[in-house]
């Protein structure tokens, strides 16, 4: 929105938590950052396919939703997957979900909960509007 | 019940990492006990609860005991697999770690001189400063960080990589010498035995293997060798092992992930390495395969990678796993076609 050529950010959900989903972006979008929603389904067609497939890989940072539906669906491993595997930042934001009861490969990533985002937007809004002094 | 010995076995080193030993400690007897009393008890398995029962005894830095959980393990691998076996040499390597903290070095020397020569370059990474350094004595451990460390890497970087409990002055080294490692040493150095293991780093970084400080004999400037990643579910585990060797009697390596078992920080850095460092990506899609987050994310890192993946069907439907769609895949009845055809990349490649 705000910055053309700015920071990027890829969102990914489940259909269920379309809702939840939208209220993120609109916090992630007022820090200046640009939001794509992906929101992952069977059904998607092979031009959306690679849509999802170019805008993950021009995005700066990856946030996957993870609640109860997301972590049900192997689409979510796979995104999941393809953003590390394309060396990108992963963030997850955690609603409703214990962390024992995350799927092994997102425990070692950076998670957030959801009742305390305010942190993690504060610290996207850094990477969004680098300070001079904070570009290495 | 070897599956809920997995899941208290994760769920006790996930404790015990976190610091958690006395809640941890009887989650891991229990699996032992349930590994142990399987109508057909699996070594390996009965091997890994005594060495994650090890690791908790060294955590608590009880080192008589965790000597002799690893020794336990040992005489168990030792008598289940081949003497070369990657996890015979992972377990010397934790016994090494253990015996050299108890001062006995003659003891420690050759099981870590055994586990140094045998690893995948995989771990060649941050344990190498820390067995070193250890086998080097007191004396020699600022000496061979510094040297090793010097102008390529500061330890300030290190540090980043590594979670702030990573406090003591050897995690710090092995994470700066392992870093130079890596980056200038490991990337063409020939791996003996033609098998690489994907276990799991130790958080820690302590109880890697390490490369010989010098390139391995002779072998430091052969090309790496053409290598398949195999994705799978742990529950896949044996039909993984016969693909594996079928696949490595064609001169191709593979990074079997057996990781899927164990939990642990660093499981993601070693799978991103290993999708990274081999050539393709084979996924064994079974019933219990499409259930697996691991071996989604797996596939999804390969194909973040664009790497050429191969689904091997297992009695499920080409289409099952959705991300796999319209990507060629064989059942597991044609495998000799795929082998032919994976050999056939191997030697176009160069690298066979």
């Amino acid at each position: 929105m705000k910055a053309k050529a700015g920071y990027r950010v890829f969102l990914s959900y489940a259909r269920k938590d379309s809702r939840s989903a939208q209220k993120l972006a609109t916090q992630i979008e007022a820090t200046g950052a640009a939001v794509f929603l992906d929101e992952f389904s069977l059904e998607a067609g092979e031009a959306f396919q690679a849509q999802i497939d170019r805008e993950l890989r021009g995005s700066d940072e990856v946030v996957a939703l993870v609640t109860e539906n997301s972590i049900q669906s192997r689409w979510w491993g796979f995104e999941v997957g393809a953003a590390l595997g394309l060396q990108k930042r992963v963030v997850s934001i955690i609603d409703g979900v214990k962390v024992e009861e995350l799927p092994p490969p997102l425990r070692s990533l950076q998670s957030v909960d959801v009742r305390k985002i305010s942190g993690y937007l504060s610290e996207l809004s850094e990477r969004v509007n680098p300070s001079p002094e904070r570009v290495k | 019940m070897r599956s809920l010995g997995y899941a208290l076995e994760n769920l006790g080193c996930a404790l015990r990492e976190l610091g958690l030993l006395d809640e941890a400690e009887p989650l891991l007897r229990e699996a032992l006990r349930l590994y142990t009393g399987d109508p057909v008890p699996y070594p390996g398995l009965v091997a890994s609860a005594h060495d994650s029962l090890g690791n908790l005894h060294l955590a608590r830095g009880d080192l008589a005991a965790a000597e002799s959980e690893h020794r336990a393990a040992l005489a168990l691998r030792e008598g289940d697999s081949h003497e070369s076996s990657p996890p015979v040499k992972r377990n010397r390597m934790l016994l090494g770690t253990v015996v050299v903290r108890r001062g006995k070095l003659d003891e420690a020397e050759p099981l870590l001189r055994d586990a140094v020569a045998g690893c995948a370059r995989r771990f060649r990474t941050g344990g190498a400063g820390v067995c070193q350094a250890v086998v080097g004595g007191p004396s020699e451990r600022g000496g061979v960080a510094r040297e090793d460390a010097g102008g390529r890497r500061p330890l300030e970087d290190g540090r980043d990589l590594a979670q702030t409990r990573l406090e003591s002055v050897e995690h710090r080294m092995a994470l700066g010498v392992g870093d130079a490692v890596r980056r200038d040493e490991v990337r063409d150095d020939g791996v003996p035995g033609g098998m690489m293991w994907l276990g799991r780093p130790r958080p820690g970084g302590g109880e890697r293997p390490m490369p010989p400080k010098h390139k391995a004999r002779g072998r430091g400037n052969s090309p790496k060798k053409y290598a398949v990643f195999l994705s799978h579910s742990h529950k896949d585990q044996w039909l993984a092992g016969v693909l594996s060797t079928k696949i490595q009697a064609r001169n191709v390596e593979v990074w079997l992930d057996e990781m899927s078992l164990q939990g642990g920080d660093d499981v993601m850095t070693a799978v991103l390495e290993g999708i990274e460092d081999a050539n393709e990506t084979v996924v064994l899609v079974s019933h219990e395969a499409l259930r697996s987050q691991w071996v989604a994310t797996e596939i999804g890192i390969a194909k973040g990678k664009k790497k050429r993946v191969t689904p091997l069907l297992n009695n499920v439907d080409p289409d099952a796993f959705p991300p796999l769609k319209g990507v060629k895949s064989y059942e597991l009845n044609s495998f000799n076609q795929f082998l032919t055809e994976l050999a056939g990349r191997a030697k176009g490649s160069g690298r066979a």
